[in-house]
């Protein structure tokens, strides 16, 4: 990008509301901000991805009968399902579960994916602790409110 | 002081973008740099954009195809007033993973309502259940919008559809009859794919909750990149012609007709698109089968919920999904005469 596109592209947002413009064009990026006047930044590239889940693909043998019948007997936390959808526990076929049963977890950790209608909900845990169990198999569809895992 | 970011093979593949012949020594004067340096720079981003050179002996370099490279300003100039207020950050990448995800993580990091996030390519572009979105350089639309709402994920999942009446109308407008949905939201052109959405949520059950909306638009796929591609699929190229507008025009239109989606389903929710997405309805009177985890069930369509369900009247009654996979079941060849296409 050359200096006078660069200017064009500070005129425009100057016309406009919009606030900023970022272009990221390989090692580099330049971002346009209008906040305090129009100023410029560079910065490096280096967005850090979160670390993918190492855990080893297995398959959970949990028997399932949706509802709460399953807690009987069970102490802990309940994760509840937000909404109505398919229970996914890996982010795709053939990789590894978010969480295993035994598996300690802290506040923010992704525990399972709830889709409906091609809307993809990450379920984050909002309690540390262990998963004791997980209620739901893979690609099932849960209620509103049914019972997901278990974390003590 | 400000100067140049553009790694060198980007500005070379901008030089070449026209589609013509460029002499090296041209090319080279341009950029002040040797023959030799601009030899190496273009073929390390002909193998990093995925494209393909052509070079012609004694003459120079040539692409296989021109481009028309996504651009800020011609973008910013194309959205109406309406939409310039709606967008708060535009964000545009040669090369990143996926644009949802590039989203995903900037809600995270606080970004507002309003920031749009464009790729000439993604390395990991994604579709529905880690499929992955086939997404070569410079030809397709990658597309990813983000939105905020005080309501918990569980009040959102109507967007899905409204997003696809928004898309669907904006392809309509510019001349593409026989454009349909498929629930909830797949863009099929004469049962071809054409596109599709993919949304992602996060969010507190009570709310506030952020969502992302990721568009993949075929404008221009060739065979040998598709064929990573499991169903029938159409590029704009052969469904719109002469009239497929160009890339920035388009991506422009879109990013209003998006954005408005976004705000007005905050404010009146579904209802009011049920009837649009029931003008494009693919599956209207079709017996259908919908794939739910494990089991297939068949039935007969009989449209959708107010919420967006989708209702099936099956041999054990009326059943209403909110997810699954639904396909056409014995599709008869479509109505619409092959030879009457160009």
């Amino acid at each position: 990008m050359d200096i006078r596109k660069v200017k064009k592209l500070i005129e425009l947002l100057e016309q406009s509301n919009v606030a900023e413009i970022e272009i990221h064009e390989g090692e580099e990026s330049v971002r346009i901000s209008r906040h305090g006047g129009a100023t410029s930044l560079f910065m490096p590239q280096a967005m850090a991805m979160p670390a993918a889940a190492a855990a080893p693909a297995a398959v959970a043998s949990t028997p399932v009968k949706p509802g709460d019948e399953v807690l009987d007997g069970l102490a802990g936390e309940v994760v509840r399902s937000p909404m109505v959808g398919t229970f996914y526990r890996a982010p795709a076929p053939g990789s590894g579960p978010f969480v295993e049963e035994g598996q300690k977890v802290k506040h923010g950790d992704t525990l399972c994916i709830i889709e409906a209608m091609k809307i993809l909900n990450q379920i984050e845990c909002e309690k540390a602790g262990t998963v004791r169990r997980i209620l739901v198999e893979n690609g099932q569809p849960v209620e509103y409110n049914q019972p997901l895992f278990i974390i003590e | 002081m400000m100067k140049p970011v553009e790694p060198t093979g980007l500005q070379l593949i901008r030089l070449l973008a026209d589609g013509d012949c460029h002499s090296g020594a041209a090319l080279a004067r341009g950029l002040r740099m040797t023959r030799a340096g601009v030899w190496k720079a273009l073929h390390k981003a002909v193998e990093d954009y995925g494209l393909a050179l052509e070079s012609i002996p004694g003459q120079g370099y040539r692409l296989n195809a021109p481009l028309e490279l996504l651009d800020p300003a011609l973008i910013l100039g194309y959205l109406s007033a309406a939409g310039a207020s709606r967008l708060a950050r535009l964000q545009v990448n040669d090369l990143i993973d996926s644009t949802n995800e590039r989203l995903m993580a900037a809600a995270i990091a606080r970004a507002p309502a309003g920031t749009v996030c464009l790729a000439e390519r993604q390395s990991a572009g994604r579709g529905r259940r880690g499929r992955v979105w086939v997404s070569p350089f410079g030809a397709n639309l990658y597309l990813s919008v983000l939105w905020r709402y005080p309501v918990g994920p569980a009040g959102l999942g109507g967007i899905s559809l409204a997003a696809g009446v928004a898309v669907a109308t904006v392809l309509q407008r510019l001349g593409l009859t026989d454009i349909a949905l498929k629930w909830p939201n797949d863009l099929l052109w004469r049962r071809r794919k054409l596109g599709g959405l993919l949304l992602e949520v996060a969010g507190e059950t009570q709310g506030p909750s952020h969502l992302v909306v990721g568009l993949g638009l075929n404008l221009r796929l060739d065979p040998d990149q598709a064929q990573g591609i499991d169903q029938p699929w159409v590029d704009l190229r052969e469904a719109l012609g002469q009239a497929a507008p160009g890339r920035n025009r388009l991506a422009a239109a879109l990013i209003d007709a998006l954005l408005e989606t976004l705000e007005r389903f905050g404010q009146v929710g579904l209802a009011p698109f049920l009837d649009e997405w029931t003008r494009f309805d693919l599956l209207r009177d079709q017996q259908v089968q919908l794939q739910l985890g494990e089991r297939l069930i068949v039935g007969d369509y009989a449209g959708i919920d107010p919420d967006g369900a989708l209702r099936l009247n099956t041999a054990d009654g009326l059943l209403r999904a909110h997810s699954g996979e639904v396909s056409l079941r014995l599709a008869p060849p479509p109505e619409a005469p092959r030879s009457a296409d160009e």
